[in-house]
């Protein structure tokens, strides 16, 4: 009876272990979430300035050649920090602005945060800043000045997947409408590529349709009023 | 009225009715089920002859559907006139009424002499139709069967346009037309001349984007009819503006647009022959054009004296992809154009000289082009290419002498070819373009000799360098807008070498050109570098490398660089006050700013060192240093070594901050290099 008894306690023991064990490998599993936050913040910046370039029908490439501050790429090296804390002078030794226990305190808070929410932190940022996003940027602003008359017009609004449509091609001259299919098409073209270079930009291919999603909603939120955008139901409302 | 052929044929029923007959009238009413002849079909014909006098009366005539000719949709048709039949028969204060299926309800006033039945007659017209507008005319007709007509009026112009627009096109605008007819017998039609005129002319698309509005032409239209239908058109367009995305032409203001051909329209096909465009500001064109049954049309056009300015704005940049460098290139010259199309196009010919090419945004620019050639879509063809001189980003190069065997969808380079620049030339050897489903990749084996890095350096902003560079491309590609290379760029320069792989331009000649290399520096002596660059007095040799250099429009982006000493036997190592004084400004202190220590510089003029180094990694505008040890483990974290000084007096310049903004760090090193006081930065 005591050897049965025994025989049970072990099996029990040998199944608690296996679900722990079990539990543990679950726990191991790493998920990457997509940064919806920062992805939003992104878009909101990224969409102002593409509406900014297009009312000014200018384009400069380096304005954007660096990164949203929220929104930059940190290095591991650089991590933590900003660019507030650049020297002016190479060659000049740092003086220490605060006690050394502070600093110390300070150091040590950073670290153990860093550590515990390194994952999370990870996860907060996108970057925008890599040549591809730039170049993808640029390409989207110097289409977007010549967009801009048909835009202002109704003749083309945004749609729901945070492309652009022909909505009332009357709504210009036939002189301009002459253009307006292909401007579409490379306007298109160049908001596709832009997603896809922020994706992997971040080293998450995957994300491009997120990407987008969350542009599209940029796109009709920041849109200046008398734009046109199409709902998601496929019905065309005025800004 | 005429008499009925002999030919026609009354079908089924034939009735006869005289009604009541009062003492002074009669009235003689005859209805059949159908009645054809040549040239017309009556559905339900009926006639009432309400005689009142001797030589008097009225007459009704009525039919249920009514077909002329092919043409159906004639229905409900009533006429009535009073006839007299004293001398000559005359129908007067004539009326009628007939639905049409295209042009609605109409009316018709008219009156008509008869000379006598089998004999001569005619006829006034006028006709009113809600949709046909208001017309008026007369026919006369001889003995013998000839018949002449003669009609003017004015429609709606979508009454006529309805037929060969598609389904659910809107049109507008008026037809003033003017015309004559004239027939062997009264179902013959022989001759027809039209001259109308569309005022106020437009039509539109559903979608919007085939479309014309504000037109203004003249047509004269000449027909014959012998076995087939043959004559001439003649048409004038002077006014308006036509959309047919992507192209869209408005009259041009210089005069109106000519267009004349004669035409031959058999029962199965039809052609144009000998026809002429004259487009005043583009040019002239002489075409012909030919449909057999349902086989595609075929045609051709040969053009000559084409202003190129226009014709490539208003009809080759359209078809660009926008936003690409073709869809905004400006072009100049003359050229002769020969095409012929069906289905799409078949052959090219042409001929362009003075020719130019002009991107407004100075990217590119060629001039003094000549080109000729020819490519068929199914044979091989040849052209020829030259310029007499250009610019690429502002940088200048010369003439090409190019020739060139044409594939259906290629272009093959039939010999070497070489371009001047940079006091130099750029080499091409086995040119290959290909065309397929609109995009173009291009390839090619070149070579760079003795390019002078000085005017390639100012032109494009960058530090100034001296030097000469010569390169082996045996790989040169351009696809989807990517430029690349497999070769290694090979620069001599400051009696060193500086190796240039992997180089690629991303969006080439677009709005943000974006290059990736990776550089090598070898043996880049020192002093005669700081002798260009004002620097200071530095002996010695460096090695180096930028290892994933990105420059986006020509500006870099991020890199990892690092420039080290390389001790050489016989070579001193030795740097001046003044490159020491420089090279610490480079951090932004100020220069050497302690008094001891600027008293102990002016003491001695040159410095000896031991090793000299400096490290850059760039990324989102922030440049990470280091110093002679590199960014690895072995250099002291808090503090870098830019230079370490050997023997007595020494001087080590140390740097403490390892990250500064690369602008502020650009514009440091260019203000040491020419000398000027350097930028003071920082708080």
């Amino acid at each position: 009876m005591e050897t049965r008894l025994e025989t049970m306690r072990r099996l029990v023991r040998s199944m608690l272990g296996l679900a722990m064990v079990a539990l543990l490998s679950a726990c191991v599993t790493v998920n990457i979430y997509f940064p919806a936050a920062a992805a939003q913040k992104l878009a909101d910046q990224v969409v102002e300035q593409v509406y900014r370039a297009a009312e000014k029908g200018k384009v400069d490439v380096h304005e954007k050649g660096t990164a949203p501050t929220d929104a930059s790429p940190s290095s591991p090296g650089a991590r933590g920090q900003s660019s507030a804390a650049l020297a002016p002078s190479a060659w000049v030794r740092p003086r220490a602005t605060s006690p050394w226990w502070e600093r110390s305190a300070g150091a040590v808070a950073n670290t153990v945060f860093t550590t515990v929410s390194g994952t999370a932190e990870a996860a907060a940022d996108l970057n925008a800043s890599s040549p591809g996003v730039v170049a993808a940027r640029a390409e989207l602003e110097s289409l977007a000045a010549q967009m801009q008359p048909y835009f202002v017009s109704g003749a083309v609004g945004y749609t729901s997947a945070g492309l652009v449509a022909v909505h009332d091609a009357d709504a210009v001259s036939l002189a301009q409408r002459a253009a307006l299919p292909s401007l579409v098409s490379s306007y298109n073209r160049a908001l596709d590529n832009l997603y896809q270079q922020i994706a992997d930009a971040n080293g998450h291919p995957e994300w491009k349709a997120q990407i987008q999603e969350t542009f599209a909603q940029a796109w009709i939120r920041k849109a200046p009023p008398g734009y046109w955008y199409q709902t998601a139901g496929g019905s065309w409302q005025r800004k | 009225m005429h008499r009925l052929p002999q030919e026609a044929v009354v079908v089924l029923g034939f009735g006869l009715l005289v009604g009541p007959i009062p003492a002074t009238a009669t009235t003689l009413d005859i209805h059949a089920q159908s009645l054809s002849g040549p040239g017309f079909s009556l559905q339900q014909p009926s006639l009432r002859w309400h005689m009142q006098s001797a030589d008097s009366g009225h007459i009704e005539l009525s039919s249920a559907a009514l077909q002329l000719r092919q043409r159906r949709g004639w229905q409900r048709a009533r006429f009535s006139c009073s006839l007299h039949t004293a001398g000559p028969w005359r129908c007067e204060a004539g009326s009628g009424q007939i639905l049409s299926q295209a042009f609605g309800p109409l009316s018709l006033h008219f009156s008509a002499d008869i000379a006598a039945l089998g004999g001569q007659a005619k006829t006034e017209l006028r006709l009113r139709g809600n949709g046909l507008g208001n017309w008026q005319g007369s026919w006369q007709s001889r003995a013998d069967g000839v018949w002449h007509g003669r009609w003017r009026g004015q429609t709606p112009a979508r009454i006529w346009l309805a037929p060969w627009l598609p389904a659910h096109w809107r049109s507008s605008g008026t037809l003033v037309l003017a015309g004559q007819a004239q027939g062997s017998s009264w179902h013959d039609l022989g001759v027809v001349a039209v001259e109308g005129e569309a005022q106020d002319l437009g039509w539109q698309s559903p979608d919007g984007l085939k479309a014309a509005e504000h037109g203004k032409a003249r047509l004269r239209l000449v027909a014959v009819h012998d076995k087939e239908w043959q004559g001439s058109a003649v048409l004038h367009w002077q006014q308006g503006a036509i959309l047919w995305t992507p192209w869209f032409a408005q009259a041009p203001k210089e005069g109106a647009v000519r267009l004349s051909s004669n035409w031959v329209l058999g029962s199965r096909s039809w052609q144009l022959r000998g026809g002429e465009l004259t487009w005043p500001g583009l040019g002239q064109a002489s075409f012909q054009a030919e449909r057999v049954g349902k086989q595609p049309v075929h045609w051709s056009l040969d053009a000559r004296d084409v202003q190129m300015q226009p014709f490539y704005a208003h009809w080759i940049r359209p078809v660009m992809t926008a936003g690409s460098v073709p869809a905004r290139l400006d072009a100049a010259g003359v050229a002769q154009i020969a095409l012929s199309f069906g289905p799409g196009l078949r052959s090219a010919r042409w001929r362009w000289r003075d020719g130019a090419l002009t991107d407004p945004q100075g990217h590119l620019r060629i001039d003094g082009i000549t080109s000729s050639g020819h490519w068929s879509a199914t044979a091989a063809g040849q052209a020829r290419l030259d310029w007499r001189a250009g610019s690429v980003y502002a940088l200048p190069f010369g003439a090409l002498d190019g020739d060139f065997s044409l594939g259906p969808e290629s272009l093959v380079s039939r010999s070497p070819m070489q371009v001047t620049m940079l006091g130099g030339s750029v080499g091409v050897r086995d040119l290959r373009a290909n065309w397929h489903g609109g995009g173009l990749s291009l390839r090619m084996n070149g070579v760079l000799r003795d390019l002078q890095l000085a005017p390639l350096t100012r032109d494009l902003g960058w530090p100034p360098f001296t030097g000469t560079l010569s390169a082996n491309l045996p790989q040169l590609e351009y696809a989807g807008g990517r430029l690349s290379t497999d070769g290694t760029l090979s620069a001599q320069v400051f009696g060193g070498q500086v190796d240039v792989q992997d180089l690629a331009i991303s969006h080439f000649l677009g709005t943000a050109p974006v290059l990736t290399a990776d550089i090598r520096f070898q043996n880049l002596q020192l002093r005669p570098m700081t002798d260009v660059f004002h620097f200071g007095y530095i002996n010695g040799a460096l090695d180096g490398y930028i290892h994933h250099l990105v420059l986006l429009d020509w500006r870099p982006v991020s890199f990892d660089a690092r420039l080290y000493s390389r001790r050489q036997p016989g070579l001193e190592q030795e740097i001046s006050a003044t490159a020491i004084e420089n090279l610490s400004r480079l951090g932004g202190g100020g220069g050497i700013g302690g008094m001891f220590q600027s008293l102990y510089l002016r003491l001695f003029k040159t410095f000896h060192y031991e090793k000299l180094g400096l490290g850059v990694r760039l990324r989102d505008g922030v440049a990470e240093l280091s110093g002679v040890g590199g960014s690895d483990a072995s250099e002291p974290s808090d503090h870098f070594i830019l230079l370490q000084g050997a023997g007595l007096p020494r001087v080590n310049i140390v740097g403490y901050n390892r990250r500064t903004q690369w602008s502020e760090l650009v514009s440091r090193l260019m203000a040491a290099i020419r000398g000027e006081t350097p930028i003071q930065g920082g708080p």
